[in-house]
């Protein structure tokens, strides 16, 4: 294996760690926005 | 000012925005530019395009549309006069909102005459899977027959086109969230499958070919090929970043239009970002390239290649062509050559994979995951028939979701700007479809022309997002608008790049590229086709701002202000 499966994994991880973040904090911040409405 | 629709749910929003962004763009033109720009080479750019471009232009389309539906506007011309108008008189800032609403106006629907063609091609492969009509033959010519069978072509682009014009008579929410609710997790799901498939598929035809070969041609930074072809490779990549996000044709604009005024833009920006980068770079880059490796034999042959580097005789002397054979242009002699060296040529491409792939991109242009997918189900048997029926039908949806947003776009241009009505409207666009998606069945070369300027022209578009609603609207009112209601602070260092940074990187390019693809890569018809729709869009653009404003343009100052 080259070093060329570290830069893939390195892309994926970013990608998935910015996906995963900002969905997650998306979901809180409307959660949070409802319960303050209701 | 006229109260407007809004989103129920801001997660309704980013998935009908992911619904728009995720579709051809990542499973079918993103392999095909990374085949075609020497893979590693065109990653490195498409990174810095992403970080330096994709995700501040995503804010600053985000903010304008926002601001554009304060005062009732989902199109691009009036809002960009608006926001223009915060530095300039209006009868200035007028011209600033016709050439922006120009360029998205003709933008989408240059975009649309041949993304319309890829919708109808993987409706044209359902139909074929379910048939095995492509089952035992060489991918390549199955391909380059079924576009020459000019009937069969329009018959599946037409019945796409049809069923376009009816989801979007259906209205915004209903027309466009019912489909995706239901179709992107499919898409995600089996994708994902597919790309647990192609990492232990292995060699499945010559042990010199492997779909990790694909795996290691995307993912090995190429610098030689990133110092010859720097402008190029650039401009792609830009291009690519935004067409992907589907930046820089107004959609986004229009999406963020029925945005409440304190409605968060800069998280469900990322987010948006986030959920079609992982679309196009861990899906859609794990598929189509890949299997192209691994199924290369079974795609090529001496015509093929002789097509692909008719042009570029340096590559074919490279291979051991002789060179006046090579650089004659002759088609068929070139062809013959490679014929009865076949042997050689064969194993030079297997020491040098990245021309192999290069070749399959240049002939087929976007119909490369058409020429590399087929293969994978016809391996699989009888039941391959059912899958590839089943991955062409959700790229079918996923191409679909995206155009009917761009179908919308048009739509509530005319319904918005012009007062037409929203069935007339429907159908006016659907005429202008049909007319402008013709040359892409007659005439050769056009589709890939198109293309090639709709990368040119998205990041022109991209550019003037910049000056019109950071520069002109002035930077801290633009910083202050994308934190109104923002759910995450966007870290201060973002701003040179947003000032400095990004106008640098899409000017690189644009300059670089632009004499070649007006002079050279550009033949008459494509041409005539931009310079039409640049007239109507600018035409367009110019009665729907005076429609409204015309009292300030004539006082020539600010007189509606919310």
């Amino acid at each position: 294996m080259g070093s060329w499966v570290i830069y893939m994994l390195i892309a994926w991880f970013v990608i998935f760690a910015l996906m995963g973040w900002s969905i997650n904090r998306l979901l809180k911040a409307e959660k949070a926005q409802k319960a303050q409405g209701s | 000012m006229e109260q407007r629709d809004q989103w129920a749910t801001k997660i309704g929003l980013i998935l009908a925005m992911a619904g728009n962004a995720v579709g051809l763009g990542n499973f079918v033109r993103f392999p095909t530019q990374v085949a075609q720009n020497g893979g590693g080479a065109f990653m490195v750019p498409y990174f810095i395009a992403l970080f330096f471009l994709g995700i501040p232009v995503m804010w600053i389309e985000w903010v304008a549309g926002r601001y554009g539906g304060k005062y009732g506007h989902g199109t691009l011309g009036p809002t960009y006069y608006l926001m223009a108008r915060e530095s300039l008189k209006p009868r200035s800032a007028l011209w600033l909102g016709v050439i922006s609403g120009m360029l998205a106006f003709s933008l989408t629907v240059l975009l649309n005459s041949y993304y319309l063609h890829l919708i109808g091609w993987s409706a044209a492969y359902t139909w074929f899977s379910i048939t095995g009509a492509y089952f035992g033959k060489n991918t390549g010519e199955f391909f380059n027959n079924y576009l020459s069978n000019h009937g069969e072509v329009m018959l599946f682009w037409g019945i796409t086109v049809i069923l376009l014009a009816i989801a979007v008579g259906q209205g915004v929410s209903k027309g466009i969230e019912r489909w995706v609710k239901v179709m992107m997790p499919l898409l995600y799901i089996f994708a994902i499958i597919m790309v647990g498939y192609v990492f232990v598929l292995g060699s499945p035809v010559d042990p010199n070919w492997s779909t990790i070969d694909g795996f290691r041609f995307i993912w090995s930074p190429n610098w030689s090929y990133l110092k010859d072809h720097f402008s190029a490779v650039l401009l792609a990549a830009t291009g690519q970043i935004f067409f992907t996000l589907s930046l820089g044709m107004g959609i986004i604009q229009n999406y963020a239009s029925y945005l409440g005024p304190k409605d968060d833009v800069a998280l469900s920006g990322i987010a948006t970002v986030s959920l079609n980068e992982f679309a196009e770079v861990v899906l859609g880059g794990s598929i189509a390239v890949p299997l192209a490796t691994a199924y290369f034999t079974k795609i090529v042959n001496p015509d093929l290649i002789a097509k692909a580097f008719l042009k570029s005789p340096s590559f074919l002397i490279n291979m051991g062509v002789p060179q006046n054979i090579a650089s004659s242009g002759n088609q068929t002699a070139i062809s013959n050559y490679l014929s009865q060296h076949w042997g050689e040529i064969m194993q030079y491409l297997t020491q040098h994979k990245d021309i192999g792939l290069k070749a399959i991109g240049n002939t087929f242009g976007l119909g490369f995951s058409y020429t590399s997918l087929p293969n994978v189900f016809v391996s699989m048997g009888s039941a391959g028939r059912f899958f590839g029926a089943l991955w062409f039908l959700l790229l079918w949806f996923a191409g679909f979701t995206s155009a009917i947003a761009m179908y919308n776009y048009l739509v509530a241009l005319l319904e918005e700007d012009l007062n037409i009505n929203r069935k007339v409207g429907t159908w006016i666009v659907f005429i202008i479809y049909l007319i402008t998606g013709l040359p892409v069945i007659y005439i050769s070369g056009y589709m890939d022309q198109v293309d090639a300027w709709v990368s040119f022209q998205l990041t022109l578009l991209a550019l003037f997002d910049i000056i019109v609603a950071v520069y002109l609207f002035k930077p801290d009112n633009f910083w202050k608008e994308l934190h109104e209601g923002a759910w995450m602070t966007v870290p201060n260092w973002y701003k040179p790049i947003i000032l400095y940074i990004a106008p640098i990187l899409l000017l690189i390019p644009l300059i670089g590229t632009a004499k070649d693809l007006v002079g050279t890569t550009l033949e008459w018809p494509a041409r005539i086709a931009i310079i039409i729709m640049w007239i109507i869009g600018a035409v367009e653009s110019y009665y729907s701002i005076k429609k409204k404003y015309g009292e300030e343009l004539e006082k020539n100052e600010v007189i509606i202000k919310v």
